[in-house]
């Protein structure tokens, strides 16, 4: 009898997609944002990126060393989390901030709850927030071109007027990813393209939104007023790059549509009533909780059980 | 009959009876064809060794890719902790085989196994019963 084969359950070939895969095509998504926030916001940006990033991949090895866990630095995850939360920053952040978040976002949020896939929130979201409350001052600091102003939407909240073609392209106050819009669309496009993300949820999510801002928002259907809503703030990055993170967003395709409605809407309340501006991280991470609840009811309907309930008719 | 298809290409390192997403793979080659082998692949390397599954991202591609329906992920786990109840309660003895989850799995979880296998289980306590 010759040599045995290997023999192994089928299926016996395997999808070239992996995890790490997947991560690197967000971070590549990523690029035309974060090029542009180093343009927009000069060096201290390109710091920032580099500290959180440092931080969080640094942060993941030293928790898996001291509990002897394989190191997981090698999936990308916390590269993406580290490029994430530095665009949700305002370039003017001290660094040591910025990499306190970093490690607030890997020990606390994500490994503490088990690591990748088990975290119930949003890591970097979850950072920044932290961050928004130990570090009120620094973190609602916005600077461009040395010059210091309200956000758009702040300003458009005091009743100022904005102009909309420079939010689009992003020449706006604000954190280094989130002011221009186009970047973000052009990031989104790629993913949806490689078919990392769908539009279930960013879809559901901006039209949800603008439906609100129409019945809500006291303007009517002002086409620039929805604009700048639109363009400002963290909706954009917050609907293609952080609401779509797969851990923190229901596993079943109606979950992610009833996710997106619940996005629109919560942030629609908070931007409308809540004490600040911006509402996106807030809505995101309060969605992120309602998930098992969301997945809960939407599990599909297993193929032969749609005949059942036909019969039963 | 692998001498008619004009012999092994390189060294055979696997060999399935069958398609790849279904066939049954081959201890070696005294095991007889039969009529329900539709084909004979040989690999000269095994793809699926190669892959080392990492935590399952939740990022609902089995969902979508599962002809039944089902939510694969989550029955695997159901079948990895022997929680057969709840492996029943979602339908887990809907699943065909077809092994699309573990294909378009991207932390390469081998899902289609561990389904298989805690519906062997199911259907072997209910036998008994």
């Amino acid at each position: 009898m010759s040599d045995l084969f290997h023999v192994s359950s089928s299926p016996h070939v395997r999808s070239k997609d992996t995890s790490s895969r997947i991560m690197f095509y967000v971070v590549l998504a990523l690029m035309p944002t974060t090029l542009f926030g180093v343009y927009n916001f000069g060096y201290r940006a390109l710091i920032l990126i580099l500290v959180t990033i440092a931080s969080c991949v640094a942060t993941e090895w030293v928790f898996e060393k001291i509990v002897h866990k394989k190191s997981t630095i090698g999936d990308f995850s916390a590269v993406v989390t580290g490029l994430l939360l530095a665009l949700n920053l305002p370039a003017t952040l001290p660094w040591w901030e910025a990499a306190l978040g970093g490690i607030f976002a890997i020990a606390i949020v994500k490994m503490m709850f088990g690591g990748l896939g088990q975290n119930f929130m949003n890591p970097a979201l979850g950072a920044r927030c932290f961050l928004l409350i130990a570090f009120a001052a620094d973190m609602t600091k916005f600077a461009i071109d040395d010059y210091t102003g309200a956000t758009p939407l702040a300003a458009m909240r005091n009743g100022e007027a904005v102009n909309t073609m420079d939010m689009l392209i992003g020449r706006t106050g604000g954190t280094i990813g989130e002011t221009s819009a186009i970047a973000i669309l052009i990031g989104a496009v790629i993913l949806i393209l490689l078919g990392v993300i769908d539009l279930r949820i960013p879809g559901t999510y901006i039209v949800t939104f603008v439906i609100f801002l129409v019945i809500f928002g006291g303007h009517g259907f002002d086409w620039n007023y929805i604009t700048a809503q639109l363009c400002g703030g963290g909706l954009m990055l917050g609907a293609f790059f952080m609401a779509t993170d797969y851990v923190t967003s229901p596993i079943t395709p109606n979950g992610r549509i009833l996710f997106g409605i619940c996005l629109g809407v919560l942030t629609g309340l908070f931007r409308m009533y809540g004490a600040n501006a911006e509402g996106v991280s807030f809505a995101i991470i309060l969605s992120n909780l309602l998930v098992p609840m969301i997945e809960r009811i939407t599990i599909p309907r297993a193929f032969g059980l749609v005949k059942e309930a036909k019969k039963h008719e | 009959m692998l001498e008619a298809a004009g012999g092994f290409k390189g060294e055979c390192k696997k060999m399935i009876s069958g398609g790849p997403m279904m066939g049954f793979a081959m201890f070696d080659l005294d095991v007889p064809a039969t009529k329900t082998s539709s084909s004979l692949l040989c690999f000269t390397e095994d793809e699926v060794a190669a892959y080392e599954p990492t935590a399952c991202i939740n990022c609902g591609r089995c969902v979508e890719a599962c002809p039944e329906l089902l939510v694969p992920s989550r029955l695997a786990d159901y079948g990895e902790r022997g929680q057969s109840g709840v492996f029943e309660k979602w339908h887990g003895l809907e699943c065909v085989e077809c092994g699309s989850c573990s294909y378009v799995c991207p932390a390469k979880r081998p899902l289609a196994q561990s389904v298989k296998t805690m519906k062997k289980q199911v259907l072997a306590a209910k036998r008994k019963k």
